[in-house]
């Protein structure tokens, strides 16, 4: 089990700057996942620590080693990249003999090591065919074998789900969370997908524009995030972000209104605000339903409505044109066109300044449960 | 789209005058090399052989020098191929992947070779290979036909090249390997029809090669086809017969070479086009 | 990695043109004699030869002549081989059967073929009643430069053509099927997309073209020779003459440089025009 240390990592391209200083550690046996927008410099961050690319400024330490300038094959780490990246002239038993043959390990030993990655990873058959004969899901399986074979303490993947179906892509998450049960290893894994950041992550790291924006546990991220891009990066559907102003400030919260939200208390620290500023009110749509008792309401025209069964999807549009998404019960009655007034508790909502900084939430008692520590991983 | 009447007998009339155009010539040759000197030079021409007689063959390979130039050319073309493939593959790989000072500059200047006249470097070529004491040196021709064949060769890589994903290099890295097993292991036998269309290339270009082989040679022992064949039909100004077949053997090599693996040469030249 | 090819090309090629530049300030006439440094004499006096200009011009007819025909041929050639039809995949690789035969085979191939004794053409335009005597196909100066030129361009055409078809089927299918809704006829379509969007390609090619045509030298020495009296002398015979005949070693290389320079400059302007489409790897 290794850690994996970023010190003040830099990178450009050319004229353009995309990795604007980075600090991260990852703890040993971790499973680790960095998430961003396209082009917000995940792949890049991971190529860095595992050498394809090179440092500008900073540096990287895998298990307390400064591997900064090492080649990618003395850092102790393995890779499975998007598309797999298999050697289409060699069988899949080839495949995975060859970082073992690289370093010169006994035939025998060899053996022994792809035919216990096959069983594990149900490819035992397919060892002697060659990529192109083998499915999608079949071909991730073995990327991941020749991982695996290595004995390396740290995997890194880049976005190795996303060629896949979406059947399949639960199927492997699946997969992936009792291998890392198994081995332990510390993982890093890059996604653009925050699904698949949630349901996999020990700790998930946002990227934005070579900038990290927050790091934490999953559900730390989606309770208390800690600026508007992670707001409204994680959870889907998006948050709805709401424009308001400072009406007052008290001890207990911060009263916000704005054109189409009566005067509501924001519970949330309230450092630095005052009467007067400009602020942004999240809401999630799961949180925004049919009004209810001591709900703060907003109504609008009924814009969109989409029937999953379980649960009912619309969109509203206020009067002053502002558009918010909310998922409803599923039985509940919503007809586009009509007006529809829905509500929020003034406790499941986020304030933000100006800035984008997020405000401190106050601790409500339903979140109290699901931040305590790893409470529901066993 | 469906195509009309008009446009596929002009399609087919087209392809037929290409047809004629282009192996006609060949076919004449070919079929005359086995008639009769005198049916060779009558006045009506015949397409089919009226005759059959190998005499011309039997000539050509009993009484003339051609059997000795047939081996040099081929020792020649073999060793010109075999260089130019190595040397176009390893400078292919290193201008087209790696990363290196003045890359750009130097994959610009290599293509540059073929804006010199051949003319222009003959005289310092024979001047130098004249001190190397490889004047009438077989291993000369290899040399100068090498230095012909390979920023070409080069060029046609770099598609074949391209198709290779990065990230399977990038893989190879991780696992342990260095760019000289990578190179071997990994990139050569994905880019095999290149190195086909590589080999050919070159093959044909020494092959064919008649000035460098006309000035560097010297004695008859040691003359490729090109030159020899042409001393031959200086000599025997009026035996169609010995020429024709002299023509007929010194197109068969190519021909055979290409028969099995033509498609990889045109899928090269058209795979270097497509930028 | 790298090295290798440097090191080969730089012995074998910059260094025999840095020799060559050398020879022509100097006045050496055999090859292997000394000789004293005259500067700018032979340079001098090529140029005011006429045997030079003469030689030059001719060239340049060569060079315009071929790549009319050839792009011509080429491009018929490859709108043919666009087409799907049986056996299009053997003709698309087989057309290049008169590229790949050895230029020898080439010569032996037209001289008898257009030869006044016997041969094939003459022979069959007789028969056709085309003609009553047989021509003399190398015998006058503008039958022989076109005989050279039309041999030279049947014999480059189908290099050109392939790089043609790569082109043409780069050209994605749906704008022609849009073209063709909007109502567009064939000739159209080809006038208005086809040409438009090979252009580029066309120039290279031509420029390309050019270049190696320039530097034909066997064709033309061993079925002409440079005749009949000079008139297929192109360029390159004039200077293999000057040099190995005339045994005038440094004017050849005088000359040579010359040609260098001239090409050189319309090198520069193909990789000026292909260069930003590189992005190496």
């Amino acid at each position: 089990m290794v850690a994996i240390s970023l010190r003040g990592l830099r990178k450009r391209f050319g004229a353009a700057e995309v990795i604007k200083g980075v600090d991260l550690e990852f703890a040993a046996g971790e499973f680790s996942v960095i998430v961003g927008p396209s082009g917000c410099g995940k792949s890049t961050l991971l190529r860095m620590i595992a050498g394809l690319e090179e440092v500008d400024e900073g540096a990287v330490l895998i298990g307390d080693r400064e591997v900064t300038d090492a080649d990618p094959k003395d850092r102790g780490v393995a890779m499975v990249f998007q598309n797999y990246a298999l050697y289409p002239h060699m069988t899949v038993r080839q495949n995975l003999s060859f970082a073992l043959e690289m370093a010169r390990r006994s035939k025998a030993e060899i053996d022994a090591k792809v035919n216990a990655v096959g069983e594990a990873l149900h490819i035992g058959e397919l060892l002697d065919r060659k990529p192109s004969q083998l499915s999608g899901g079949q071909r991730q399986r073995v990327a991941l074998g020749r991982a695996i074979v290595r004995d390396v303490g740290v995997f890194l993947f880049d976005e190795p789900l996303s060629n896949l179906d979406a059947a399949l892509r639960v199927a492997m998450r699946a997969e992936l969370v009792r291998l890392h049960r198994e081995l332990r290893n510390t993982i890093v894994y890059v996604t653009h997908d925050q699904v698949e950041a949630m349901t996999l992550a020990d700790r998930i790291v946002v990227l934005q524009a070579g900038k990290v924006m927050q790091v934490g546990a999953p559900l730390q991220l989606y309770h208390r995030p800690a600026n508007l891009f992670v707001a409204g990066f994680i959870g889907s559907p998006r948050m709805n972000f709401i424009p308001v102003e400072v009406a007052s400030v008290r001890p207990d919260g911060a009263t916000v209104r704005s054109p189409e939200l009566p005067p509501t208390l924001a519970p949330t620290r309230v450092d630095g605000l005052k009467a007067g500023d400009k602020a942004t009110l999240g809401v999630r749509p799961e949180h925004l339903n049919l009004p209810t008792e001591g709900s703060t309401v907003i109504e609008g025209a009924v814009e969109l409505v989409e029937r999953l069964g379980r649960e009912t999807g619309v969109r509203v549009r206020t009067s002053s044109g502002l558009a918010l998404d909310a998922i409803i019960d599923g039985a509940a009655r919503a007809v586009a066109g009509a007006r529809l007034a829905l509500g929020f508790r003034p406790e499941t909502c986020h304030l933000f300044t100006a800035e984008g900084r997020a405000l401190e939430r106050r601790v409500a008692p339903e979140i109290a449960d699901a931040l305590s520590p790893h409470a529901d991983q066993a | 789209m469906r195509r009309g009447l008009g446009v596929n007998l002009a399609l087919a009339g087209g392809l037929a005058f290409l047809a004629v155009v282009a192996l006609l010539p060949f076919w004449w040759v070919i079929s005359s090399s086995i008639k009769a000197t005198n049916e060779i030079v009558s006045t009506t021409p015949t397409m089919i052989p009226h005759s059959f007689t190998l005499e011309h063959f039997a000539k050509l390979l009993t009484s003339s020098d051609y059997p000795r130039f047939l081996i040099n050319s081929l020792a020649v073309s073999a060793a010109s191929m075999a260089a130019t493939v190595v040397l176009a593959v390893l400078s292919g790989y290193a201008f087209f992947r790696l990363r290196f000072a003045g890359r750009d500059f130097l994959y610009r200047a290599i293509l540059l070779a073929y804006a010199f006249p051949a003319i222009v470097v003959l005289v310092p070529l024979y001047g130098m290979m004249s001190a190397a004491r490889l004047i009438d040196n077989l291993f000369a021709l290899v040399i100068v036909n090498v230095t012909f064949a390979v920023p070409f060769a080069i060029w046609m890589m770099r598609a074949f090249l391209a198709a290779v994903p990065l990230e399977i290099e990038e893989a190879a890295r991780l696992d342990g390997a260095s760019r000289l097993t990578i190179l071997w292991r990994i990139i050569v036998p994905l880019i095999a029809p290149g190195i086909a269309s590589v080999a050919i290339f070159a093959f044909i270009s020494s092959w064919t090669e008649y000035l460098f082989a006309s000035v560097l040679i010297q004695s008859d022992a040691n003359k490729t086809i090109p030159v020899g064949l042409a001393g031959i039909i200086g000599q025997y100004q009026v035996d169609w017969g010995l020429m024709l077949a002299g023509a007929t053997i010194t197109t068969l090599p190519v021909v055979v070479l290409f028969f099995f693996i033509g498609r990889y040469f045109v899928a090269g030249l058209t795979a270097g086009a497509i930028k | 990695m790298v090295a290798p090819v440097i090191l080969w090309l730089g012995a074998t090629l910059v260094y025999p043109l840095v020799s060559s530049l050398a020879l022509s300030v100097e006045n050496v006439r055999i090859i292997g004699s000394a000789g004293r440094f005259v500067g700018l004499d032979n340079y001098l006096s090529i140029l005011s030869a006429s045997a030079f200009w003469l030689a030059l011009a001719r060239s340049v007819v060569w060079v315009v002549g071929n790549a009319v025909v050839q792009t011509v041929l080429a491009m018929a050639a490859a709108l043919i081989l666009e087409q799907t039809f049986p056996g299009v995949r053997v003709a698309r690789t087989w057309i290049v059967v008169t590229w790949i035969v050895p230029t020898i085979v080439i010569v032996i191939v037209w001289r008898w073929l257009l030869s006044t004794s016997g041969g094939m053409i003459n022979p069959l335009l007789i028969g056709l009643g085309v003609i009553n005597e047989p021509v003399g196909f190398f015998s006058t100066a503008t039958s022989a430069m076109t005989s050279l030129v039309l041999i030279n361009s049947w014999r480059w055409f189908p290099f050109i053509a392939v790089m043609l078809l790569a082109g043409l089927q780069r050209i994605p299918a749906d704008l022609y099927e849009a073209a063709a809704i909007d109502g567009a006829s064939r000739f159209a379509r080809f006038r208005r997309i086809t040409l438009p969007l090979l252009e580029p390609a066309l120039f290279v090619l031509t420029v390309i073209g050019t270049l190696l045509s320039f530097n034909v030298f066997d064709i033309v020495w061993l079925i002409t020779g440079g005749g009949p009296a000079d008139a297929t002398t192109t360029l390159p015979i004039l200077i293999y003459r000057t040099a190995f005949k005339g045994y005038r070693l440094s004017e050849a290389a005088a000359m040579s440089v010359v040609a260098m320079l001239l090409l050189m400059g319309l090198a520069m302007l193909a990789v000026r025009t292909l260069a930003p489409r590189e992005e190496g790897g």
